[in-house]
């Protein structure tokens, strides 16, 4: 049996009418540039006023499912195992496999011989994308 | 103008329950694949390490649909007990269920069994009481019944997410973030000679700045929480109630803005659950005049039943110091001191 995959209908709703809106407010912003530039200032006002509330609106709609949409992914985090030796504290980090567990005895140290044990497992922060 | 104007007017709250409807189908479709796919994990998890004879679907199916009913409250005499003994029965239950469907699992797999089927349990309860409200909804076209669930779904999201972490995690034996306070007990026994006590709970004896320590924990490193109450008085009733301090560590819910592996220090049993444990050990306490004492490590829901943040792994190094200065401020030299390790032990040895 397979899982299956989520509907995706309202988010895909919410986008086409955030991207609709926000056309719609860029639109309404260039004629309100065209209304000041033939001197007609009550519906520059009028029309830039309409046009900057809905770019936020949709902006912050569109941020919003954004920050949704990304929740998922993280779930998916690479978990580390930190095995360290007691004599020389010599520190190997790999990848976690099945059967790890904290202080659990994993094999000699390559520097000292000595028994190395493992010290941590944790999860690794995902790296931030770059601005 | 006008007619958009009337028109919202008398189908402005009709089109609001439909887009309501939608977002909230939207979810109860994503949780149905979220409850299918921890139900897929806890499936495949059985028949790898339990290697059962028959297909375990059909007892899985039923242990997902398991419910446990509380004691009556009328009269709330005894109540405590009542409801430690069903707790007790559903656990033993619980696991001899695991085991049947995981005959070649061993008792530490056995344990992250039961914790995966729990986490699958809880995710399928959570999906069915959404679609329930979305159904009821539906049919009934009420705009406040749908309201109520459309309030909360960020919640009830965040909490499913970190379901499917955390059967991730027990599958697999990861350490989790609720396991902060185990290691620290851990750490604190690590090399020593352990004894165990009833009901999955292990404890040893060590020094420190010439006190004498007990640490205990759940014993690991399979998925275990233990019952460190009945531990703990069994401990001040072999000292004839002679203990300066009981120290609990603990993992807790951080308040949005609190930083992750934070410390807290505070007065009284750092205990979650149903609250049995927490009962035990301040009955106990009060009867000794022993001081209950509480450090705790900030995390979020997400990150308790996730697999264990660095910030929380290292966070254990700074509770022993606080640990250490509470035994030097509050003991003297020679005194025995009980630190408790509070949480589930998944991945996390001792």
């Amino acid at each position: 049996m397979q899982a299956r995959s989520p509907s995706n209908l309202y988010l895909y709703l919410m986008i086409a009418f955030s991207v609709a809106v926000l056309g719609y407010s860029v639109w309404m912003l260039y004629t309100s540039l065209l209304s000041m530039k033939e001197g007609n200032m009550e519906s520059f006002y009028y029309t830039m006023f309409i046009s900057l509330i809905g770019i936020m609106l949709a902006l912050s709609s569109l941020t919003q499912i954004r920050r949704r949409v990304s929740i998922l992914p993280k779930l998916g985090a690479r978990v580390l195992t930190v095995a360290l030796c007691d004599k020389c504290n010599f520190k190997m980090v790999r990848n976690f496999a099945t059967g790890d567990y904290v202080f659990k005895e994993t094999g000699k140290c390559q520097q000292c011989n000595e028994s190395m044990y493992i010290s941590q497992i944790y999860q690794e922060e995902p790296k931030k994308k770059q601005d | 103008m006008y007619l958009s104007f009337i028109l919202l007017m008398f189908f402005g709250q009709k089109v609001q329950v439909r887009l309501m409807l939608l977002e909230v189908d939207g979810v109860v479709k994503r949780l149905e694949y979220m409850r299918n796919e921890t139900k897929l994990l806890s499936l495949k998890t059985l028949k790898e390490v339990g290697k059962p004879k028959e297909d375990p679907t059909p007892e899985l199916n039923m242990m997902l649909e398991q419910f446990l009913i509380s004691p009556e409250g009328m009269d709330p005499a005894g109540l405590v007990w009542k409801l430690d003994h069903i707790l007790n029965v559903r656990d033993m239950k619980f696991k001899d269920d695991v085991k049947k469907i995981a005959p070649e699992a061993d008792e530490s797999q056995v344990n992250n069994l039961e914790n995966l089927i729990e986490a699958s349990q809880a995710m399928n309860t959570i999906y069915r009481i959404v679609r329930h409200f979305y159904l009821l909804g539906k049919r009934t076209s009420s705009f406040y019944i749908i309201l109520q669930i459309q309030m909360i779904l960020p919640l009830v999201m965040q909490e499913a997410e970190a379901l499917v972490a955390a059967a991730k995690a027990f599958s697999q034996g990861q350490p989790i973030g609720d396991g902060a306070g185990a290691l620290v007990a851990a750490r604190l026994m690590r090399g020593k000679e352990k004894r165990k006590f009833d009901r999955d709970i292990v404890a040893a004896e060590t020094m420190m700045e010439g006190r004498r320590v007990i640490p205990l924990k759940a014993e690991g490193p399979g998925g275990n929480v233990g019952t460190p109450g009945d531990a703990i008085r069994q401990i001040i009733d072999e000292n004839k109630g002679k203990i300066a301090m009981v120290v609990m560590v603990d993992a807790a819910l951080k308040l949005e803005g609190d930083k992750t592996g934070d410390l807290s220090e505070g007065i009284g049993a750092a205990i979650g659950g149903p609250g049995t444990e927490r009962f035990k050990i301040e009955e106990e306490a009060v009867k000794h005049k022993i001081p209950v004492y509480a450090i705790i490590v900030k995390e979020s829901i997400l990150e308790a039943i996730a697999p264990m943040k660095k910030e929380i792994s290292e966070a254990a190094e700074l509770v022993m110091a606080r640990i250490r200065k509470l035994i030097l401020d509050r003991t003297r030299e020679g005194d025995t001191v009980i630190v408790a390790g509070i949480g589930n032990t998944v991945g996390i040895g001792q």
